[in-house]
């Protein structure tokens, strides 16, 4: 039977499945298999099609998966990718041009940033010194120092924002889109992944698929309150041992097919025979996948799992791989609250210091890994966060919300390394040169997944909804 | 009336009284001047930006700002503020008593500001604090939003812009089939009478007749109060209710069994659930606060009554949209009921964090049209809040006619101070009791809105009067000029002369009855939206649904007394060719339970559902784990999530689970429950395995299965044979086969010899393998699928 072939070889288990194997092991001797996604009358009509199963992008595809790190809380651009030497210079001193009309709460004088900054690799791009390992592998990072949040100076919104184009209304998340325009490799796995999403802040929205169909939802393993060694997939431990389930199992099937065969066929009632034996390989797979001790040590110390302070999220960026490489679409790795929170309103050198002692060498390890294994010109890695934070103060020793300007990079798969795009001004206060608002993030994303973002389209409501609304444009220049 | 109306009076000065005396303690506390320069300044600032610029805008812009400048003063930016008006400067910094400002706004010396109506203590208040601390004009050089451009002609007189506001229309768009006068329709003469059940089947045949197809063959009775009992309740029959539909042989025995469920408590808790997911309900505001709407039940459980008493639907609608309003009855429970129903303009989502008020305030707006669009007309209204809409008649100046009704009405309570905290107050107290608290929005000072231009507030175009939509009423109303217009809006939406009001109900009933609205788009009855499949019989349905006085359950006995609600679900095989979609219903569609309906038939069968009302457990133990709560507002406890025990024990009907944004339970959001962010007319109908794993591996479906086999097992005297025919009966109506029997003693053997080894009772062992037999009936499609 599949399920023990599957389970004695855990390489075949490990290799990315084409469709039609992932469907063979799965059929279990059944002819016609197909998920059935009614899309609403009105989207797509009744088709009796997997919506999970690969679709052909709109065009070649630069990178085939997405792996999305997203540090919640407000990572500070100043003290990190955007460096500005002008802020030491006028340090404590007012800001000498408008503040902008949306702020969180009032803020200070100009305050310079604690880390001292290098220039790495060949390309030279200088990085503060909290994230010297980042730095060693900045060749292959494209820095985005040009991000504009709009006037989302709140984190709900903000974060909404990013993972989904609205910080207002309900629309489906970025990997929804994904998953949606391109399906995924491995049935035995969900598609979209979102690794301990907070569940504040817009919460389930940020990884959902508001009117898109709930295939397309992300699912969420763990939550940012819970340490991730803890996580699961939630209904993956079976209630029964192995046997008894596929007695239980053999008897269902057997009960279906009898009822298929009087009411007549009914691409949905196949598609639920199928799900069920789908879901029997996912209790099987899914815990091989997530399995870390199949890693070598050697892989587990790049990531820094089994040290700390590194281990969590060494954890995270390692599962993330090892999804990717069984055929996951989109991983997203969130780091995010409440146990984990860039949020630096006061005590910035400390929190800003030791998240990024979390999550540095994760990172890197993750960006050299995929290199290693031919993954990195496949595999689109992005480093995000909800907006920056004020080049002025917040008291002493902290930066308020600073959605006007931030950082963001992208590395792998379509995305020239070594390069920074845009611009702000000598206090980092606004962009003043090539901005990049979030439609145009998001449509350069999907660009790079084979996706045009003005085609990528549902119809709800009467209208023809896209990720980025109606703006966007791809940044070009930054594509390899 | 009356009680009413003081109670909350009262509760309204006894806020102010709080608010004023709250600011007043704020602006003594010392720790204010001592914590450095800074500190106080951004205090200053942001006090003048919360408090002081956005009353001024709201109250004194109108005739001091850039487009009118009364006596020559102007409060839109710091320099005119500073130069004051014909009177000299209006603010003597740090001395209240002495500001002319602070005398006019409490009418002291003779003068009076603003000239319509008196502010409030607490608004009055806010000046005196600002003043008090140097009124201080922070931000000198931003852009106050009223200095931002005003494209509309600010030369053109305003009554001339109003009249620029008129639209006009091509004749296309006025001769669109939705905006036609619901026709008065008699049913055809068909040559099949002996099918004709009632009037609506005359409809259908005469079009399978023209098509070539024939009606299916009469399900039979099994199958049809399977159908009938779920449609109308949710819930599965019960073996003696099947039992008993069998016995009896008389002519009525069908429509026996239709009154029972129209008549039982069971009926509202299925309908209310469909008006729900078009009304967005939830008991969370969603976003970044999450903030939990303590009363909200209230509403839902309005809706519940108003479906099992059959409260007319024009009501029905008048009630939700201006309860309020309405002339005082005498009867309390009356007036209480019509206040609850305007929950329907609260329980949407509300983003607390937005910084910029206004904007806040206008999106609950746009939230209001849309759901009063797709919900009551099927028009997708909110398209024109940017721009004219692309497809349909509806211009933005529309939008922004019905945009003013909502923005008079306010949903927070202290409106000038643009608080985030909405609306609830009690309504009535009987003595020794607690306070009966509801969530109400409240009339405001009514006004018009301008155009927003790209539905950017800082970019205004023409001010619009109040009013509806032009292509159906061309003349503007006749509003009320000290009230919302909310009443009118109501009367206007329910007047038989509206062409959609009754089309769009009517098809949304017929949709939940064969799976499909006669427009399949059924909040969309635009040009992008569907076109009928039987226009005539849905202006049939509609012209009977008013002259029966809006009946929702005389619609429902019309529809399932007829013949071809009561087909097979088998198609033919022509039909297959033919009509592959079953667009003219040759046979009855089959259909997936819907979220609510599986676990509350798992909870049914297993006997662990508990039938009485839910009142506010929902609520009660949201803010119970509320995670940062005063005495008013707590947050929604995320942790709320799929996984939270609560939805597990919980035992009521599913449409009495709590309901957070952003957060719903496993059961409801992996089977297509409505999600609470979005007006739900249609809800999907996916099958993924994450669904497989919840029928195999969740708690909730473990349990119950291990109850259903525990029911099973009580009878001791009872016989395997007999438990698995108990069991087919209970789950899927009917007895098992003769191999069904065979299969399932092989089962239960299998599994017993399997555990044999296992060191426990022999007892227990025979428990778990019937809890894994009855648990193959909740996966199985049979039951899911409804035929």
């Amino acid at each position: 039977m599949a399920a023990s072939q599957t389970g004695s070889n855990l390489a075949s288990a490990l290799l990315p499945l084409t469709r039609r194997e992932a469907l063979r092991q799965a059929a279990c001797g059944f002819g016609h298999v197909a998920l059935v996604g009614l899309l609403g009358a009105e989207s797509r009509g009744a088709e009796s099609v997997n919506p999970l199963s690969p679709r052909q992008s709109h065009f070649p595809a630069r990178a085939k998966q997405v792996i999305f790190l997203f540090m919640h809380g407000g990572v500070s651009h100043v003290d990190s990718f955007d460096y500005k030497p002008k802020l030491a210079e006028m340090n404590g001193k007012p800001l000498p041009i408008p503040k902008p009309k949306f702020e969180f709460a009032p803020t200070g004088n100009l305050l310079a940033s604690p880390w001292k900054f290098s220039k790495y690799g060949r390309s030279g791009i200088e990085v503060s010194e909290l994230f010297p390992e980042i730095g060693s592998v900045i060749d292959d990072i494209c820095v985005i120092r040009s991000m504009n949040g709009g006037d989302q100076v709140s984190h709900g919104p903000a974060l909404l924002n990013i993972n989904t184009g609205s910080g207002v209304f309900a629309r489906p998340s970025l990997g929804a889109w994904a998953l949606y325009g391109l399906g995924t490799e491995n049935q035995n796995l969900p598609g979209f992944i979102s690794l301990s999403p907070s569940l504040y802040h817009g919460g389930a929205q940020n990884y959902g698929s508001a009117f898109l169909p709930a295939s397309f939802q992300g699912t969420r393993i763990g939550d940012g309150g819970t340490p991730f060694q803890q996580a699961v997939l939630s209904n993956l431990q079976p209630g029964e041992d192995h046997a008894l389930q596929r007695l239980q199992l053999d008897l269902l099937s057997q009960r279906n097919r009898e009822h298929l065969a009087r009411a007549g066929s009914d691409p949905r009632f196949e598609a639920r025979i199928a799900a069920f034996e789908m879901s029997f390989q996912m209790q099987i797979e899914a815990p091989q996948v997530m399995d870390l001790n199949q890693e070598s040590d050697a892989v587990r110390k790049l990531y820094g799992v089994g040290s700390e302070p590194t281990d969590e999220y060494g954890r995270q960026c390692l599962l993330a791989r090892r999804m990717i490489e069984a055929g996951v679409r989109f991983v997203q790795v969130n780091y995010s609250y409440p146990r984990n929170y860039w949020d630096a309103h006061g005590d910035l050198r400390n929190n800003h210091s030791s998240n990024a002692k979390k999550v540095d060498k994760p990172i890197a390890g993750l960006l050299i890994d995929l290199k290693q294994r031919g993954l990195h010109d496949e595999t689109l890695v992005i480093f995000g966060t909800e907006f920056g934070r004020t080049p002025a103060a917040q008291g002493n020793d902290g930066r308020d919300h600073h959605p006007h300007a931030f950082s963001v990079w992208l590395a792998g798969g379509g995305v020239k390394g070594g390069m920074t795009y845009g611009e702000t001004d000598e206090f980092g206060y606004y962009v003043v040169k090539d901005k990049v608002t979030m439609p145009d993030f998001h449509a350069t994303i999907l660009h790079l997944l084979g996706l045009d973002h003005t085609r990528l389209t549902y119809r709800h409501a009467g209208r023809d909804y896209r990720l980025t609304d109606v703006h966007g444009d791809v940044i070009t220049e930054i594509l390899a | 009336m009356m009680i009413v109306q003081e109670s909350r009076n009262a509760t309204c000065r006894r806020l102010l009284r709080q608010a004023a005396a709250l600011l007043i303690a704020i602006g003594s506390v010392p720790a204010w001047f001592e914590s450095g320069l800074r500190a106080e300044d951004a205090r200053a600032s942001d006090h003048f930006e919360k408090r002081v610029r956005p009353l001024l805008i709201e109250r004194c812009h109108k005739c001091h700002a850039a487009e009118k400048t009364k006596g020559g003063l102007r409060l839109d930016s710091a320099k005119s503020f500073k130069q004051g008006g014909e009177s000299g400067a209006v603010v003597v910094p740090g001395k209240p008593d002495e500001s002319l400002l602070i005398q006019a706004v409490r009418h002291e010396n003779g003068l009076k500001m603003p000239p319509d109506g008196k502010l409030n203590a607490a608004q009055i208040a806010d000046l005196v604090t600002w003043v008090k601390s140097g009124a201080v004009w922070a931000n000198a050089d931003s852009v106050a939003p009223s200095e931002t451009p005003v494209p509309a002609d600010k030369d053109v007189p305003l009554q001339n812009q109003i009249e620029a506001t008129r639209a006009r229309f091509t004749s296309a768009e006025r001769n669109f089939w939705a905006f036609q006068p619901v026709k008065d329709v008699s049913p055809p003469d068909v040559t099949a009478v002996d099918w004709i059940a009632t009037p609506i089947d005359r409809f259908i045949l005469i079009q399978l007749e023209a098509n070539g197809l024939h009606p299916a063959a009469a399900a039979d009775k099994r199958t049809l109060i399977r159908r009938v009992a779920f449609d109308l309740t949710g819930l599965p029959p019960a073996p003696e209710e099947i039992g008993a539909f069998l016995k009896d042989e008389s002519a009525e025995a069908y429509e026996k069994v239709v009154k029972r469920l129209l008549d039982s408590p069971h009926y509202g808790e299925r309908w209310g659930r469909h008006w729900l997911d078009v009304v967005r309900y939830a008991d969370s505001t969603a976003n970044d606060a999450n903030a939990v709407m303590r009363y909200a039940w209230r509403y839902r459980n309005y809706v519940i009554d108003a479906f099992n008493r059959d409260l007319p639907y024009d009501q029905f609608l008048i009630e939700q949209l201006a309860g309020d309003l309405l002339p005082p009855s005498d009867d309390i429970s009356t007036r209480l009921r019509r206040t609850i129903a305007t929950g329907f303009l609260m329980v949407g989502p509300k983003a607390l964090a937005e910084t910029d008020k206004e904007q806040s305030r206008l999106d609950i707006v746009d939230d209001q049209m849309d759901v009063t669009g797709r919900a009551l007309l099927g028009l997708t209204l909110a398209c024109a809040r940017c721009h004219d809409h692309k497809f349909d008649a509806i211009r933005a100046v529309d939008y922004y006619a019905m945009a003013g009704i909502f923005r008079s009405t306010e949903p927070f309570q202290d409106e000038a101070r643009n608080s985030s905290m909405w609306w609830e107050f009690p309504l009535f107290q009987a003595p020794g009791e607690k306070p009966f608290m509801v969530m109400a929005p409240k009339e405001a000072t009514p006004r018009n809105l301008r155009v927003h231009l790209r539905g950017n507030r800082f970019t205004l175009g023409a001010l619009v009067p109040r009013g509806f939509l032009q292509i159906i009423s061309p003349e503007p109303p006749d509003l009320d000029p000290s009230h919302s217009g909310r009443l009118e809006l109501a009367r206007w939406i329910t007047s038989p002369q509206n062409p959609l009001t009754a089309r769009v109900m009517v098809n949304r009933i017929w949709q939940h009855h064969f799976g499909r609205g006669i427009v399949a788009t059924s909040d969309n009855f635009g040009v992008r939206g569907e076109r009928p499949t039987h226009p005539e019989l849905l202006d049939f349905l509609a012209g009977q649904f008013v002259s029966s006085g809006w009946s929702i359950k005389k619609l429902h006995r019309e529809i399932v007394l007829s013949s071809v609600y009561r087909q097979q679900s088998r198609p033919s095989e022509t039909a297959r060719q033919v009509d592959p979609d079953n667009q003219s219903l040759s046979w009855f569609p089959n259909r997936r339970l819907s979220a609510e309906e599986l676990r509350d038939s798992v909870l049914a069968i297993s006997g662990q559902l508990d039938r009485e009302s839910g009142t506010s457990e929902a609520q009660d133990i949201l803010w119970k784990e509320a995670e940062v709560q005063d005495e008013k507002r707590g947050f929604a406890p995320n942790r709320m999530a799929a996984d939270h025990p609560f939805y597990t024990e919980f035992r009521k009907r599913s449409i009495y689970l709590p309901v957070v944004r952003n957060m719903l339970p496993d059961v409801l959001a992996l089977f297509d429950g409505a999600d609470p962010n979005n007006v739900t007319a249609i809800r999907n109908d996916t099958t993924v395995p994450s669904q497989s794993l919840f029928l195999l591996n969740s708690r909730f479906i473990r349990e119950q299965s291990r109850h259903f086999a525990q029911t099973l097992l009580a009878d001791d005297k009872a016989s395997d044979e007999q438990r698995c025919e108990r069991a087919h009966l209970k789950a899927l109506g009917r007895g098992p086969s003769t191999d069904e029997q065979a299969r399932s003693k092989r089962f239960l053997e299998a599994h017993l010899q399997s555990t044999a080894a296992q060191p426990r009772p022999a007892a227990d062992r025979r428990l778990s393998a019937w809890q894994s037999y009855c648990q193959t009936l909740f996966c199985a499609n049979e039951f899911l699928y409804l035929e």
